[in-house]
This record gives C-alpha cells, sequence and structure tokens, in this order.
C-alpha cells in the first residue's frame, strides 16, 4: 500500500478533496501509522503557519489606520470619479470600441489649493524682499553712514534691527545676503538632509517615488502617505513668515527651516516639532549648510512614544502578562537569568509560540531592559520541563540544535540581532533586540 | 470597480504587507492593482487582482533593490532612532521580523500560495493565479508551510560561536 503524499494530505486538510477521495485518504490514514504521523505533522504546520501569518497584519495603528483610510478612500473616489466620466461601469464597458476610447478619458488635473507651495512662495518672495532691503541698507550705510538706514515694512525693521544691533556694518550686511540667499540653499539643503526616507520627499516636487508606477492620471489625486504628510508638515510650518524670520534672526541658528521629522511622527507631533524651530541647532556654521538645521530629538521620540501608546491602545491584548519575578522563578523552575549590570524594566510571561525558535508548548519568561535607549529582550525557557509535555517534541528539537555551550547570533534582515543559547542550567535563553551583532553578543555574556 | 474594490481592497493591502513588509507600499501598490483592472477589467477578477498584486510587489522589490532604497530602508530601521517601543509594539516587531525573515527564504511560488490561501483562495484559485496544475497546489502549499514553520524555529543559524 503506498502511502499519501504531502500535498493530498494537506488537501484533505484544506477540504479541496471530493467525498470519494476524502473516505479513500481517511482510511488509509486510520491504517497507516507512518500516514496517520504525517497527517498529525501536516495539520500542525498549518495551524502554526496560519498562525505565524497571523503576526504580519498591517499596522493598525491609531493615526495612521486615520491616513490610510483617507488614502485608500482617495483611490475608491478616483475609481469612482472615472466612472462618472464615462457614464458606465468600466466592468461592462463594451471591448469593441475604437481604440481612443479603449481607455477611459483621464479625469482631469484638480488645481486644489496646496498650502505648502503656497508657503514656498511665500518664503521665496519674502527672502527677495528682505534681500532687496538689505540691499538697500547697505547701499544706504555706504553712502550715508550707519544710522539712517530706512526700512519701510515691519518685516524690514527686524532687519534692521538686527543691523542696528551689530553695528559692523560689512558683517551685517553679509548676512543679511545670507537671508537672502535662503531659498535656493533650502532646497538644497532638505535634498541633502539627514531626515528618514520619508522626510526626504520634498513637498515642492511633486509625488513621492513610488507614485512613478501610476500610469494613469490617478497619480495627480493621491494623497501622501502618513510618513510622508508629517514630514512636510514639519517643513511647511517654519516657512510662514515671521517664524522663518525669527529663526533666522535668532543667535548661533544660522537658517530657519527645520529639516527633521520621522518617517513614522504622526502630523500632531509634526505640528508640535513646529514650535521647536527656535531651538533648533545648527548643524553646520557658514555656507549653504548654514542654513540646515535639525530639530532636537525629544519631540519626535514624544511623538514615536505616543504614536506606541496609541497601537498599545489599539491592539488587542498580547499573550505576555506582567509578572513579579518571583513567578518569572516559579516558571523557570526555581531560578531566572539576568543581565549583570542593567536594570529590569519589566518582567513578563507568555506562551512560547510568541517566541521564534523557543518551544510552543511551554512558557517564555521575559524580562525587559532599555541599553543605549534601545529595548532589549531576555527571553527564556526551561527545556526540561516542556520536554515531557505532549508537545516537547519540539523542545527536544531544539535541544539538539542548539548544543548546550553554543551560540547562535542572528540578525535578521531588518536589523533585529538575536542571540540564543543553552545554557548548563536546562534553560533555553534568547537576548534580542535592534543592536549590532558585537554588542549583542557582549550583553549575552553578562547573562548570569 | 466600486464593488470589487470594497471587497478586495483590504485583503490586497494584507498579502502585500505581508510580502513587502511596508505598509505605504502596501497601499500604492494595491492602488496600481486597481488601476490595472481599470485599464484592462479582468473576466475573472479575483485571481486576476492577486496575481497582478503578487507580480506588482515583485518587480517592486527589484526596482527597490536596485535602487538601494531597500537598503536605505534597513539603514534607518537598524539605526534604532525611535524610543524604546511599548510592549505590544515591541512584541509584535519582533515576532514579525523573524517571521517575514522565515517567509524570506521560501520559494516566490510557494510564498505566493501560501499568501494566497492565507487571503482565503481555493486550489482552483491559486492555480489559476499562479500558471499551475490544481494536482501540484497542495503540495506546493506542504512544502510552504513546512518550511516557514521550520525557518521560524531555526531561524538563520548563521553563525555558531562558542560561548
Amino acid at each position: 500500500m503506498s502511502h499519501i503524499d504531502d500535498g493530498r494530505l494537506n488537501a484533505l486538510l484544506d477540504g479541496e478533496l471530493d467525498a470519494v477521495d476524502v473516505a479513500t485518504v481517511q482510511a488509509h490514514i486510520a491504517a497507516c501509522p507512518e500516514c496517520a504521523r504525517r497527517f498529525e505533522e501536516a495539520k500542525r504546520f498549518l495551524a502554526e503557519s496560519a498562525d505565524l501569518l497571523g503576526a504580519l497584519e498591517p499596522p493598525a495603528a491609531a493615526a495612521p489606520a486615520q491616513a490610510s483610510r483617507r488614502v485608500s478612500r482617495t483611490a475608491k473616489e478616483a475609481a469612482l470619479d472615472v466612472d462618472e466620466a464615462t457614464q458606465q461601469s468600466p466592468a461592462i464597458r463594451p471591448v469593441a470600441v475604437e481604440p481612443l476610447l479603449r481607455r477611459p478619458p483621464r479625469p482631469k488635473p484638480e488645481r486644489r489649493f496646496d498650502p505648502t507651495s503656497l508657503a514656498w512662495a511665500a518664503i521665496i518672495v519674502l527672502a527677495i524682499g528682505v534681500g532687496y532691503l538689505a540691499n538697500e541698507v547697505r547701499h544706504a550705510r555706504e553712502t550715508q553712514g550707519p544710522a539712517t538706514a530706512i526700512v519701510p515694512t515691519a518685516a524690514a525693521q527686524r532687519a534692521a534691527g538686527q543691523v542696528d544691533s551689530n553695528a559692523g556694518g560689512a558683517a551685517t550686511t553679509a548676512r543679511a545676503r545670507d537671508v537672502a540667499a535662503q531659498p535656493p540653499a533650502v532646497s538644497g539643503g532638505r535634498r541633502g538632509s539627514q531626515g528618514p526616507p520619508a522626510a526626504k520627499a520634498p513637498p515642492g516636487e511633486g509625488e513621492p517615488p513610488v507614485a512613478g508606477r501610476t500610469s494613469t492620471g490617478l497619480g495627480h489625486k493621491r494623497l501622501q502617505p502618513p510618513g510622508r504628510a508629517a514630514a512636510n508638515l514639519a517643513l511647511q510650518a517654519p516657512a510662514q513668515p515671521t517664524k522663518a524670520l525669527d529663526a533666522a534672526s535668532a543667535p548661533g541658528a544660522a537658517g530657519g527651516v527645520a529639516a527633521a521629522a520621522p518617517a513614522p511622527a504622526a502630523a500632531p507631533a509634526a505640528e508640535r516639532n513646529a514650535p521647536q524651530d527656535r531651538r533648533a541647532r545648527p548643524v553646520a556654521e557658514g555656507g549653504a549648510d548654514s542654513v540646515l538645521t535639525v530639530v532636537p530629538r525629544e519631540p519626535e521620540a514624544t511623538g514615536a512614544h505616543a504614536q506606541e501608546e496609541a497601537r498599545r491602545g489599539a491592539a488587542p491584548g498580547t499573550a505576555f502578562r506582567t509578572a513579579t519575578l518571583e513567578e518569572a522563578v516559579a516558571s523557570l523552575g526555581g531560578t531566572i537569568r539576568l543581565v549583570d549590570g542593567l536594570e529590569i524594566e519589566r518582567v513578563q510571561i507568555g506562551p512560547g509560540r510568541l517566541v521564534a525558535g523557543a518551544d510552543s508548548a511551554g512558557e517564555v519568561v521575559r524580562v525587559t531592559y532599555t541599553e543605549a535607549g534601545r529595548a532589549l529582550l531576555l527571553d527564556q525557557q526551561r527545556v526540561e520541563a516542556v520536554a515531557g509535555a505532549p508537545a516537547g517534541e519540539r523542545a527536544a528539537r531544539a535541544a539538539d540544535e542548539l548544543g548546550p555551550g553554543d551560540t547562535v547570533l542572528t540578525v535578521a534582515p531588518d536589523g533585529w540581532g538575536r542571540a540564543r543559547w543553552l545554557d548548563r542550567g536546562g534553560l533555553w535563553l534568547s537576548l534580542s533586540g535592534r543592536v549590532p551583532a558585537d554588542t549583542l553578543r557582549a550583553l549575552a555574556e553578562r547573562v548570569r | 470597480m466600486a464593488e470589487l474594490y470594497d471587497r478586495y481592497h483590504d485583503s490586497l493591502v494584507r498579502l502585500l504587507y505581508r510580502r513587502t513588509g511596508d505598509r505605504d507600499s502596501a497601499e500604492d501598490l494595491a492602488q496600481e492593482v486597481f488601476v490595472r483592472a481599470l485599464e484592462t477589467p479582468p473576466a475573472n477578477p479575483r485571481p486576476w487582482l492577486f496575481a497582478v498584486a503578487l507580480n506588482l510587489a515583485r518587480e517592486d522589490w527589484r526596482r527597490a533593490a536596485r535602487r538601494g532604497r531597500r537598503l536605505e530602508l534597513l539603514k534607518g530601521e537598524v539605526g534604532g532612532t525611535t524610543a524604546p517601543a511599548a510592549d505590544a509594539a515591541l512584541e509584535s516587531d519582533e515576532r514579525a521580523s523573524a517571521v517575514r525573515a522565515a517567509l524570506a527564504t521560501l520559494g516566490e511560488q510557494d510564498r505566493s500560495a501560501l499568501l494566497l490561501k492565507a487571503e482565503g483562495f481555493s486550489y482552483d484559485e491559486i492555480a489559476a493565479a499562479l500558471g499551475l496544475a490544481k494536482g501540484s497546489v497542495g503540495t506546493t502549499l506542504a512544502r510552504a508551510r513546512r518550511r516557514l514553520v521550520e525557518s521560524f524555529h531555526g531561524q538563520g543559524r548563521v553563525q555558531h560561536v562558542a560561548h
């Protein structure tokens, strides 16, 4: 009697066999221990792979969800616009039509009010004006002396105030020229800014790079994804005339544009960043770089943290629960491993299925630390205890793969590093975090 | 088209997110799938939409790799620029990272079959979307499931060092 292949076993599990085949395969499984074993294995792989894929749900964070909702609606609106334009559903549109009519007419580009470009236009006009006035001041100084500068507008009065307070004719003139020279330098600076990829999308340059894929007139209707929108807000905010001038004239700050906004920063975070411009610190003094400033880190961290909080609120409860050290020690059979010299942030207990490499049937104790601002997870599980459990086969396999005294160091493609080892006390340990392999290894050696 | 959109958009985005690991890319690619569906209304929409989505994701990956954008994205992540994450986010981050790494070890066809099955595709639909014989879908899925689970648990035995 030949065995049932894995494909048919999976087809049975997926409900893809017809009634006759189901009866045949089931009868065989009942009579053949080998196929029964493989059937159980196939069941386990099916359940576990579905569980694993479940971990890859698109982030349902509160703010991004709202933003993506907007993006989604836009796509739908665009699709419906086309329908309206053709006065018929594309699904029932006749195929044999003249070539010119085969494609639905592109929706006319909408002229939407774009505050970003308006703000940039404003700053350019303002900068030209200030430059002109500065030139006038210089001219006046050259011809009439330092005390006779005439400044007709409020904006120019600020410039003049600076001129007067500095009392150095030539130096202030050069400074005023720097202000006038800002707009071109600003756009160059933004391109070279150190921000994350999303922050690099210059608002004045139209669509983000991915939009190039869209081959129809749909592209112009798309909203920017949340990260980019936030970046634009951050860039746009200081473009308000008074703020730009304030920043330009603030001591120590040579330019007025804050070119920082982390990709995940939500719009509110970006708005919070705006008032930080006055505290912006220069990246470099002098030259075109001098207009590039970086907003201090704190607001980003706050924004990211708020977002994490929102995500935590939105996420259904995770299987890890906070535990006391005593509970953790009890779970591990009377012992626990800790990273020597680091302060414990929290202790939790959760099911092994949540941790790669751990035995799914057992409990895992997770001790969380923060090292150099990055979270570090020390997961541990008693291997001996679960080896006797019904599904202990996997624990045994884990123990086989990891010989006592071995450490497996891995760095996932996305930078998540992990060191795993079995210690001589019968514990399976995993130390992980977004830290380089060397650091991880050094920290692993401090686990006692 | 609106009906297709309502019915398949979320599912497409989920599949594309699992494939690309990037929410924005997933949204963008899903939009492009619908744009193409507008240009060429498919007779059998579901397999067509998802097959196009998987092709676009593959092209996008190649293109991104060529431009080095992927490298840049990874660099950004490795830099650890965020504050210490809250528990839930951290756990899901860590687990998702491991699952994604495991998924990356699968062959293109196995991965696609698995992702389509996760979206509720029948063997017939998977066969239609991937150009497979229906009879080989079970074998493909069996291999993909086993590989994903084993790869997750025995992940990345890159280097052994004495402890």
